[in-house]
């Protein structure tokens, strides 16, 4: 279904399939309606013959466009492949529009009327809104954020990268000497200072234009003469691994993420690039998963916006269809 | 801790949640609970909709203001689930257009407009009271506003209309108020139907006498109870009893209301004429006094029967004589008369009036046939023979007998002359004035004392309507998008409207009614109307 709104070559036929006919619908009943305006002389209304037929034409969409809801509750059942449903969605609640406008006759009426006018405006603008955002901002993050994750992953995969920063750290540069283990005079029995044995961990891997986030296996030289200025670092970008831009960080801003590694990299041999590579690669990975969370926001928030509001429509589309045909 | 040197399966399945579908997002919870939101305000808003909110969240606009009292009880016009606009599929059952003409019949006590001649299509519309009462369009709009084009959807083409078209009586394509899409006004073109002969042209002209004829009436030879109704003032000062009498329009046609209403809602004064009426327009002038008038003689009662003329005239002749007011040739000259004499020396008594073959019955039947005959040939300045015989006369005098003179000209149309009474008579009934030599109309000088009464030519107009045609209306009743016309820029013309503005409406209701009748079937306890209604059946 996600690809099914898609407006591009490769879904032309199934889009077309379903456009056309809302077109000739839609072109139909504003035409009919325009024609018997026209031949009144004034703008006809709900009960006139077009009118109504539009008014039905449009309230059986919503009808349509409202099963999509029990279609995905039973989506085991497999009713009609979910791409037709989507297309068919897309195109019907288009459509629906104008024949809504016909039956109104440009007359909005009492306040239930325009209630569900606006409602039903509103609702297409949303839904509108949400095709525009799925067709663009899928392949743009596509392109522009290859770290991408699942979104409510996002900070437990952060939490993996900080384990597998800590992880290189230790097999980089041994433990961290406190200050109670500064005092003792010997290491603890656990600890490795510089470890010789590769270690897997999380890192994005481009390859040409393919680009993504895999598991490497890799052999971390020794860093143990920067030991205290990488824990240190490792302890300032910690927050910031974990909650992104929530965090007031020296590396929370682009700019100073840069000014902060090369600092740093003043500050360490050339045997710690390796390391200073890897926090890099974590901070510029989490700046992407901010980024892919707002785009997230972009693309997902209208749905609850269009689901309410086409509920409301749904509800108030009966109440105008009892009370239309009651005092016609 | 060191990790394994390769990544397996495992670990790099736990690199994420392997569940983490079934975990509810702000997506999922949101978009559950504004769903909830939204259906539950929906229903909340039903809820009192149905409830206190009332029919105005309904209502498609506040109703007219004459409606207003009634605007939450839809139910007063509607009928649950039938349809009721002009616009609605043809489900307008007979059913409901009975119910919905009844509705409206409750205040609106209006008939129908030939619906019996229509076609049934027709017929719906006539009967279909929303369709040109389109309520629901504010408190300020006005109902009774048709417009021109409810009208001309069947006047266009009347014989597509009627079930009869050769029973059509009036012009079968109407469109516009124009000369060519409306034609000029049957009514009069049809000649006066009055059965009165009167000379406006010889009326109008100072003294009523003709073009160099002395001897034309003067105030002191009008009855002394209405000189003081055509004395007219010059700077301030009345006319003088010598003062030849100069009549103006006003001085016979007053503003009055409806004198006889047919149609609903034409009671507004000044909207017509006052009907013409002898004893208060031309008794003036034309009273019957053949029998010795002096002053303050009371005159003759018009249109009374001839027995009753014949009874007053021997009476007068007796009692004047008894009185000393009347000399009759028996009479000796006596220079004045003595009570119980008179002025001769023995006063004629009942018996010898009443004696037959006595000359004192002779000569008293004599003058009485001499007054009568007088009376009758003062009767024939303005009668046909017909109307002043006994039987004409009673026919009359009848309460549902047509006017002498019509009290409408319009058959079809309504004159609203207090709406134009800024405009000069003379604009519109240019053919009561009398010529002047010149051959142009004498337009406002009736109306001035002094005119050059040898300058006006003598016409027999009696025949003619002196009403102008459509001619006279469509300068400003035209389309509001049309310039104004010629005619009605030079400046005699605007000396004329006398102010009045060049434009006006061109809609159909503005001179026509479609409901100008009463229904036949009077409703129960329904009281008719007191004012009498005229046979003349004229919308």
């Amino acid at each position: 279904m996600v690809s099914a709104v898609l407006l591009n070559r490769g879904h032309s036929g199934l889009h077309l399939s379903f456009a056309i006919p809302s077109f000739v619908l839609a072109a139909v009943g504003v035409g009919w309606w325009i024609f018997e305006s026209i031949t009144a002389q004034r703008l006809v209304g709900g009960g006139s013959a077009s009118g109504l037929a539009c008014g039905i034409a449009a309230g059986l969409v919503i009808v349509f466009e409202m099963l999509l809801w029990p279609r995905k509750i039973f989506r085991r059942l497999r009713l009609i492949p979910a791409k037709y449903w989507m297309a068919a969605h897309i195109w019907f609640g288009i459509a629906s529009l104008p024949l809504a406008i016909a039956h109104c006759g440009l007359h909005l009426g009492g306040w239930l009327p325009a209630s569900l006018m606006f409602l039903f405006v509103l609702t297409i603008l949303s839904g509108l809104y949400g095709l525009a955002m799925q067709n663009f901002l899928p392949k743009w993050m596509l392109w522009n954020l290859p770290a991408e994750t699942i979104y409510s992953q996002i900070d437990y995969v952060a939490k993996i990268s900080v384990d597998d920063a800590r992880q290189a750290l230790l097999a980089s540069c041994g433990r961290r000497m406190t200050g109670e283990a500064k005092s003792a005079a010997d290491p603890l029995p656990e600890l490795i200072p510089a470890s010789s044995e590769p270690i897997v961990i999380g890192a994005l891997r481009g390859s040409g234009k393919t680009s993504g986030r895999s598991l490497i296996t890799t052999k971390f030289r020794d860093s143990s003469a920067d030991a205290e200025p990488l824990w240190t670092a490792f302890d300032e970008l910690q927050p910031y691994l974990l909650e992104g831009k929530r965090a007031e960080t020296p590396v929370t801003s682009r700019a100073g993420e840069a000014q902060y590694f090369q600092t740093l990299r003043g500050a360490c041999g050339p045997d710690s690039e390796q390391i200073v590579e890897m926090l890099e690669s974590f901070c510029n990975q989490r700046r992407q998963f901010d980024i892919q969370q707002a785009c997230h926001r972009w693309l997902h928030a209208w749905l609850p916006v269009h689901i309410g509001v086409s509920v409301a429509v749904t509800v108030l589309l009966a109440m105008h269809a009892y009370t239309a045909l009651k005092y016609w | 801790m060191l990790t394994d040197v390769r990544a397996t399966g495992k670990s790099r399945s736990q690199r994420i949640n392997i569940d983490y579908y079934r975990q509810k997002t702000w997506l999922t919870r949101s978009r559950g609970l504004l769903a909830l939101f939204a259906a539950a305000l929906a229903a909340g808003y039903c809820v009192y909709v149905f409830g206190s909110g009332g029919p105005s969240h309904l209502s498609t606009g506040p109703l007219a203001m004459a409606h207003a009292s009634f605007e939450n009880d839809c139910q007063q016009c509607h009928l649950d689930f039938t349809p009721i606009s002009a616009d609605a599929l043809r489900f307008t059952s007979s059913r409901n257009l009975d119910r919905l003409e009844e509705t409206c019949q409750k205040c609106h006590r209006v008939d129908h407009h030939f619906r019996s001649s229509m076609k049934p299509e027709f017929a719906v519309i006539d009967q279909h009271c929303s369709g040109c009462h389109t309520d629901h369009q504010g408190r300020d709009y006005d109902m009774s506003n048709v417009a021109s084009k409810k009208c001309t959807q069947c006047h266009g083409d009347l014989p597509a209309t009627c079930k009869d078209a050769s029973s059509i009586e009036v012009r079968t394509n109407i469109t516009a108020f124009t000369a060519e899409a409306h034609g000029d006004f049957p009514s009069l073109k049809k000649g006066d139907p009055g059965r009165v002969k009167f000379d406006h042209g010889q009326h109008m002209m100072p003294g009523q006498v003709d073009n160099g004829v002395k001897g034309g009436f003067t105030i002191a030879m009008l009855e002394p109870n209405l000189r003081n109704s055509y004395r007219k003032s010059a700077e301030g000062t009345p006319q003088g009893d010598d003062a030849l009498v100069t009549l103006s329009c006003a001085d016979c046609h007053q503003f009055a209301g409806s004198p006889s209403p047919p149609s609903v809602g034409d009671h507004e004064i000044g909207r017509h004429i006052a009907p013409i009426a002898f004893d208060q327009h031309c008794a003036a002038c034309h009273s019957l006094n053949a029998v010795g008038k002096v002053e303050d003689t009371l005159p003759l009662p018009h249109a009374a029967p001839w027995k009753e003329v014949e009874t007053l005239i021997a009476s007068k002749l007796v009692g004047g004589q008894q009185v000393g007011s009347i000399r009759m040739p028996s009479d000796v000259v006596r220079k004045t008369p003595l009570v119980g004499e008179g002025y001769s020396g023995a006063l004629p008594n009942l018996s010898s009036i009443s004696k037959e073959g006595g000359e004192d019955k002779e000569m008293l039947e004599a003058s009485v046939r001499a007054n009568l005959a007088a009376v009758a040939q003062r009767c024939l300045q303005c009668h046909v023979p017909d109307d002043i015989t006994d039987e004409g006369i009673k026919k009359l005098r009848a309460s549902d007998s047509p006017t002498l003179i019509p009290t409408r000209w319009f058959k079809r149309g309504i004159y609203d002359h207090a709406a134009h009474r800024k405009i000069d008579c003379a604009f519109c009934h240019a053919d009561a004035y009398p010529k002047i030599s010149s051959g142009e109309t004498a337009s406002v000088a009736t109306s001035e004392i002094g005119s050059t009464a040898e300058t006006l030519e003598k016409r027999d107009d009696s025949d003619v309507v002196m009403i102008g045609g459509i001619e006279t209306c469509i300068g400003c009743h035209r389309d509001p998008s049309s310039s104004v016309p010629n005619s009605l820029t030079d400046e005699a013309t605007k000396e004329l409207l006398g102010g009045q503005g060049n434009w006006a409406s061109d809609a159909c209701i503005e001179c026509h009614r479609y409901h100008w009748q009463r229904p036949v079937t009077p409703m129960a306890n329904e009281v008719e109307p007191q004012v009498a209604i005229s046979k003349d059946g004229l919308p």
